[in-house]
């Protein structure tokens, strides 16, 4: 009698199935894990946290097990993963945040606690003046200056990428011959051990472009791309090129009345046109144009998508602020006859703060701080300083500091300007230019 | 018979494909293949009935041969109406992981699935208070909420469909009905839900539209 042997097809079968299910019961049993946290690039409060799990988390579970130190008020935001920890608005950043994370997801598994180190607050950047020329030199946390690449005859124009990985940089040579550089910059603002948190490390610097330019504008947004307009000679209209975070080069066949700035969020950029100005998708993007007609200037960016603040100039050679909100049509938030040196916004425009200045006043400037519907705020005379030409004034929502370079009897100096009280705090630093670099 | 099943279900598919049934069930993408399978058993039954011809009188066919042509023919006489609210509630909406996203799009002319992502990746209500919404979808009930205007996600098919909603504050006493279409005008707003804030829509105006010819969305 033939005795019947194991059927191999049957064994395969029974093994495959077998793995199967060891591999469903593991997956079942595997806790949730942290697959990435990153700064939020935008946010409603000073700062905000983006995390993505492996699964999707309790919400409940995250608020209640984790914490902030020092304590700030804060929300969690989402429906499992990803989620955002969202600092409250109305409060300010002092010094590193330790945040520990722990919580369960949905199935009630607990993520492993864990520690991290996070520094929001953007860092002081200027083109200072030194012997040989100007350098660009960074403020470090305990307030030392820190020098970032050579010393150049001239430091034309300096831009932080908006991802703060590194600071595009026109040098010049004086007499009217310009180079283009990136020095790239490796920061370190969100770790696992606090000795990491520590001052950025400048990488190689390299050259943007082989030909010597007589001039160039420059634009960055939040992702890091980078837009160059830039001639070689005075009588040609220059050429427009894009360099993706990522280094890929476009150029872009563009006609611009005047400086193209990239949008924050990015995707696209706003190019003054002689109509007006109109917002273009970047390549890539769905080909699509809009026009804000008159004779507008874009005067500076709100943090929230798609909320500007612009300067309309009038026949009557008034000026006025507006608030661009989507879907709306600009709304007036000061008019008058005096200069808009600057402006800067908070959050989608919550509060607004311009620079004038009038000739027949003997030009000293004043501080204004608008509400959302125009309402003065508060005001403060910058007597004694002048805004330095060039300088735009920034703010900084994690301290709620503005920025800007004022010059007095001294010299240019970087200027601190509390938001609320609007409260000057100049640096003990000489300077041509001050910015902030984004903490990326 | 057998000739006669396949040819029923082979025009079944064909004339699905060809006729827009198929938009409830498939993405648009898919439609060309249900095509090309009915043509295919067309061909087959086609080839059975020469077979048939040239072999004279047969023995009947099984019973299961008749159950498919009556089962083709009740395909073919009775419209779909799929309940999409229905569907949607009995689906998990979870959308998983999304490519690269970006919103420079205005958002007057963000879909409803648009805002469900931007809501889902940027899920920070105050970024979108004041914005101006225009999205259609079909009115979908929730237990203990009111109903959201929502829609289907499909990579493939009815069978891997994502219901993805979004909140809706509706006019008082204008409360709509499960499986509507409406086409909403209106504001985005924040408000606390269960502790928490959450973008909705502020309807302003609403319009009752027909189904669109194709409601899943990719």
């Amino acid at each position: 009698m033939k005795r019947l042997g194991p059927n191999p097809v049957g064994l395969v079968l029974a093994a495959g199935i077998a793995l199967a299910l060891l591999q469903q019961q593991l997956l079942l049993r595997r806790p949730p894990r942290l697959l990435e946290l990153k700064s939020s690039t935008a946010s409603s409060g000073p700062a905000a946290l983006d995390l993505r799990f492996s699964r999707p988390m309790q919400r409940s579970s995250l608020e209640r097990s984790s914490a902030l130190a020092p304590q700030l008020k804060s929300t969690w935001l989402g429906e499992g993963n990803p989620l955002r920890l969202l600092l409250l608005p109305q409060q300010t950043i002092r010094g590193p945040l330790q945040l520990l994370l722990a919580g369960i997801d949905r199935r009630g598994l607990p993520l492993q606690r864990q520690r991290w180190h996070w520094d929001p607050r953007p860092r002081l950047l200027a083109v200072v003046p030194v012997s040989g020329g100007e350098q660009l030199q960074l403020q470090q946390r305990d307030g030392r200056w820190q020098g970032l690449g050579p010393v150049w005859p001239q430091l034309a124009e300096v831009r932080p990428l908006g991802d703060g990985s590194g600071v595009a940089m026109l040098s010049g040579d004086g007499k009217g011959a310009h180079k283009l550089w990136l020095l790239p910059l490796e920061q370190q603002n969100l770790v696992r051990e606090p000795s990491s948190l520590r001052n950025p490390i400048t990488g190689k610097l390299t050259p943007l472009s082989d030909q010597t330019l007589l001039f160039a504008h420059l634009s960055s947004n939040r992702r890091g791309d980078l837009l160059v307009q830039a001639s070689t000679t005075a009588l040609e209209p220059g050429q427009t090129l894009l360099i993706s975070s990522s280094g890929e080069r476009r150029h872009l066949d563009q006609a611009a009345s005047g400086p193209i700035q990239l949008l924050p969020e990015g995707g696209a950029m706003v190019v003054p046109e002689l109509e007006g100005l109109t917002l273009h998708s970047l390549p890539g993007e769905p080909g699509r144009r809009q026009v804000l007609p008159g004779s507008r200037e874009l005067s500076s960016f709100c943090p929230v998508s798609g909320r500007a603040l612009l300067v309309r100039h009038w026949p009557d050679y008034r000026r006025s602020l507006e608030l661009v909100e989507p879907g709306q049509p600009p709304r007036q938030l000061w008019i008058g006859s005096e200069a808009v040196l600057a402006s800067a916004c908070d959050r989608g425009g919550e509060r607004v703060w311009l620079v004038i200045s009038d000739w027949r006043q003997g030009a000293q400037p004043q501080l204004l701080a608008l509400d959302r519907r125009g309402r003065l705020q508060r005001q403060r005379s910058l007597a004694g300083w002048e805004v330095e030409p060039g300088s735009a004034m920034a703010f900084d929502p994690t301290r709620q500091l503005l920025l800007l370079t004022l010059r007095n009897r001294d010299g240019a100096r970087p200027v601190l300007i509390d938001g609320h009280s609007l409260g000057l705090q100049p640096q003990a630093k000489s300077v041509r230019l001050a910015l902030w670099l984004p903490a990326g | 018979m057998t000739a006669l099943c396949l040819a029923l279900w082979g025009i079944v598919l064909l004339g699905s494909s060809l006729s827009g049934r198929l938009d409830l069930l498939l993405r648009g993408v898919f439609h060309p293949l249900v095509g090309f399978s009915g043509v295919v058993l067309l061909v087959l039954a086609g080839a059975q009935l020469k077979d048939a011809w040239g072999q004279g009188r047969r023995p009947g066919a099984p019973r299961g041969w008749w159950l498919g042509a009556a089962v083709a023919l009740l395909v073919l006489a009775i419209p779909p109406n799929p309940s999409f609210s229905d569907l949607a509630t009995n689906r998990p909406a979870e959308l998983g992981q999304e490519e690269a996203l970006n919103f420079v799009l205005p958002p007057a002319q963000r879909s409803l699935t648009d805002w469900v992502r931007l809501l889902r990746s940027q899920p920070d209500p105050s970024l979108y208070e004041g914005d101006p919404v225009r999205i259609s979808g079909f009115v979908w009930p929730q237990k203990g909420d009111q109903p959201q205007l929502a829609r289907l996600l499909v990579r493939c098919c009815l069978a891997d469909a994502t219901p993805v909603g979004l909140p809706v504050r509706w006019p008082p006493g204008q409360v709509p009905k499960a499986d509507r279409w409406l086409a909403v005008r209106g504001t985005m707003a924040v408000e606390e839900h269960d502790g928490q804030k959450r973008s909705v829509v502020v309807a302003e105006r609403i319009a009752a539209i027909p189904r669109p010819r194709r409601p899943l969305e990719p």
